[in-house]
């Protein structure tokens, strides 16, 4: 997305998409704020479902694989680019 | 005999291991504790068998996973990694000791956790040092910005989460805004993103834009907490004072200057930069940073606080020495990572020590209290000498480099300003050893400091005299570093 910004000569938008991760990082660090430096005041009972981090492992490890080998998403996301480009004409 | 490759594994993996097993020993203290120096054992080990590989003219490479066309995940041990990597794991042995001795004397809590993150940020500080591309790099870079967050906010207070916004907030958003896309804008303009010896720009961007492309490494690369992006580092003195030994001497602030380094030198190139004056902007900007910090450290009356100004200052002669595009600068820069470190490890033991043994964190406090700590004002002393440039201290070396660098370049107001910061470094450091050995004592304090802190200290101290004598290796690394 970025590289496709950058070869069309809008730079700019380059440095709108990284401010808004950027920004991303305030919203989404007032949680871990919150669950690193807050005591726990309320005692809650918990029943931890195991499949759930079943679940929740396969997606952290899925975000970080995508990050490493982003063939499939890129090829997919392209192909149905060109078939939408393709419906547009 | 092991392969030169997997040295780099026998060097990077150590402190990730001790990572992943330190949270399963919070019963059994001793080995927790253990484990810190050891992985510093091995960690060291690998790297001075990687430093003689360099020198022997081996380039140790180790590629994990090819992501697109010029894009990698991977190791390669340049002149300039080898030499961080050398210091990041050394220095790890004698913090790990030290962090014992501090957090038990402190009675500090949740020292597991201290201890887990500690190691981590060693990992990323020496993947760092050898990543072998841009991505790899900045990877690493960003894991040493997470892993010492919890580190910096360690007493989890109001003060811990003002100073951990301020440095998440430097730190990751100058890295995502500015240090990402120029890195992207290297990977449009030449193809790759490997660290190539003498750098990948020349033909590549038109000259008017390389000081832009510069300006966005160097304000991307917070870490070398250059003005105006240098506040997170003061303000992360509210972190226990092992965690400031990291930050300013073994990982965070040298992966920084280390980063800038090594894109002055391998990603623009010597040669491009004396040929454009692209890095003239810079030399301005760093001399500014320079001086303005020295001076502000003169009015700072906390230890930690004059020490956090006095670091950004020397960083600053480390991007000045690259900025100046001369070989025997950036020599000077390299040795600087070196000899900075072994000193201001040292300073901050030495902070420490008087932390933990006497409560006092204050300048003023200290007259008089020469006599009661004698070994830790004398560490200090020497300490200070070797950041001061005095002979016979390590720090020496580096400054006659960069001396002789600026007068290479013919840039001969720098060396103006390496004086006038001297005389102010001499100023702001000597006053606390002057205070403790010559001034009367105010206050009656009988001070315990622990074993555990005195030797380390003791230790990197006699490193800062051991380095005036053993340069050589590390100047031959620097040598290679510049060669073409």
């Amino acid at each position: 997305m970025i590289k496709a910004t950058i070869s069309s000569e809008g730079i700019w938008i380059v440095f709108l998409i990284l401010i808004s991760s950027a920004l991303s990082l305030i919203y989404l660090w007032k949680m871990i704020e919150v669950l690193w430096l807050h005591e726990n005041t309320k005692k809650i009972i918990i029943n931890e479902n195991p499949s759930v981090y079943i679940s929740l492992l396969i997606i952290t490890f899925l975000n970080i694989y995508f990050g490493l080998d982003a063939s499939l998403i890129v090829n997919s996301s392209e192909s149905a680019a060109n078939t939408l480009m393709g419906f547009s004409k | 005999m092991i392969s030169i490759e997997y040295l780099i594994l026998i060097t990077v993996f150590p402190p990730l291991l001790v990572c992943a097993i330190t949270p399963f020993l919070s019963g059994r203290t001793i080995l927790r504790d253990l484990l810190g120096p050891i992985g510093g054992l091995v960690s060291s080990w690998g790297s001075i068998k990687l430093v003689q590989a360099v020198l022997d003219g081996e380039q140790p490479k180790l590629e994990f996973l090819q992501i697109a066309e010029g894009i990698s995940i991977g190791f390669t041990v340049t002149p300039l990694g080898a030499l961080f990597g050398l210091v990041a794991s050394l220095l790890w042995i004698f913090a790990g000791i030290y962090s014992v001795g501090y957090m038990r004397g402190n009675k500090e809590k949740s020292q597991t956790r201290f201890s887990t993150f500690y190691a981590l940020a060693v990992h990323a500080a020496l993947c760092i040092a050898y990543a072998g591309d841009l991505l790899t790099l900045f990877i690493f870079y960003e894991i040493l910005t997470f892993s010492t967050y919890p580190l910096v906010t360690h007493k989890q207070d109001e003060l811990a989460q003002k100073a951990g916004r301020l440095y998440m907030s430097i730190l990751f958003g100058s890295s995502v805004i500015l240090l990402l896309p120029a890195i992207i804008w290297v990977w449009v303009i030449t193809g790759s993103l490997e660290i190539s010896q003498n750098g990948v720009l020349d033909g590549k961007i038109d000259p008017k834009y390389a000081p832009f492309l510069l300006m966005m490494f160097v304000f991307g690369i917070g870490k070398a907490a250059l003005m105006p992006i240098h506040k997170w580092l003061p303000a992360a003195m509210v972190a226990p004072t092992p965690v400031s030994a990291l930050l300013h001497a073994v990982a965070v602030v040298k992966a920084g200057v280390f980063t800038m380094l090594l894109v002055l030198t391998n990603v623009f190139g010597i040669d491009f930069l004396s040929k454009t004056g692209a890095s003239f902007w810079l030399i301005g900007l760093a001399s500014f940073t320079l001086l303005t910090t020295s001076v502000i450290a003169i009015y700072k009356d906390d230890i930690k606080a004059r020490l956090a100004y006095s670091t950004i200052s020397q960083l600053s002669y480390i991007t000045l020495g690259g900025a100046l595009a001369s070989s025997m600068a950036t020599q000077g820069a390299a040795l600087h990572i070196v000899t900075h470190a072994a000193g201001k490890i040292t300073l901050f033991f030495v902070a420490g020590a008087i932390y933990v043994g006497a409560k006092l964190s204050k300048i003023s406090e200290l007259n008089g209290q020469g006599k009661s700590m004698p070994l830790i004002f004398i560490a200090f002393f020497i300490g200070s000498l070797s950041i001061i440039g005095v002979p016979p201290m390590g720090g020496s070396w580096s400054k006659f480099f960069l001396m002789l660098g600026a007068a290479e370049s013919g840039y001969f107001f720098v060396i103006a300003v390496f004086c006038v910061s001297t005389i102010l470094n001499v100023y702001y450091l000597l006053e606390i050893p002057a205070r403790a050995f010559f001034f009367k004592k105010e206050k009656q304090i009988t001070p315990k400091i622990p074993v555990l802190i005195t030797i380390p200290t003791l230790m990197t101290c006699f490193l800062t005299i051991l380095l005036f004598f053993f340069i050589e290796p590390f100047q031959n690394l620097a040598s290679l570093m510049v060669s073409k």
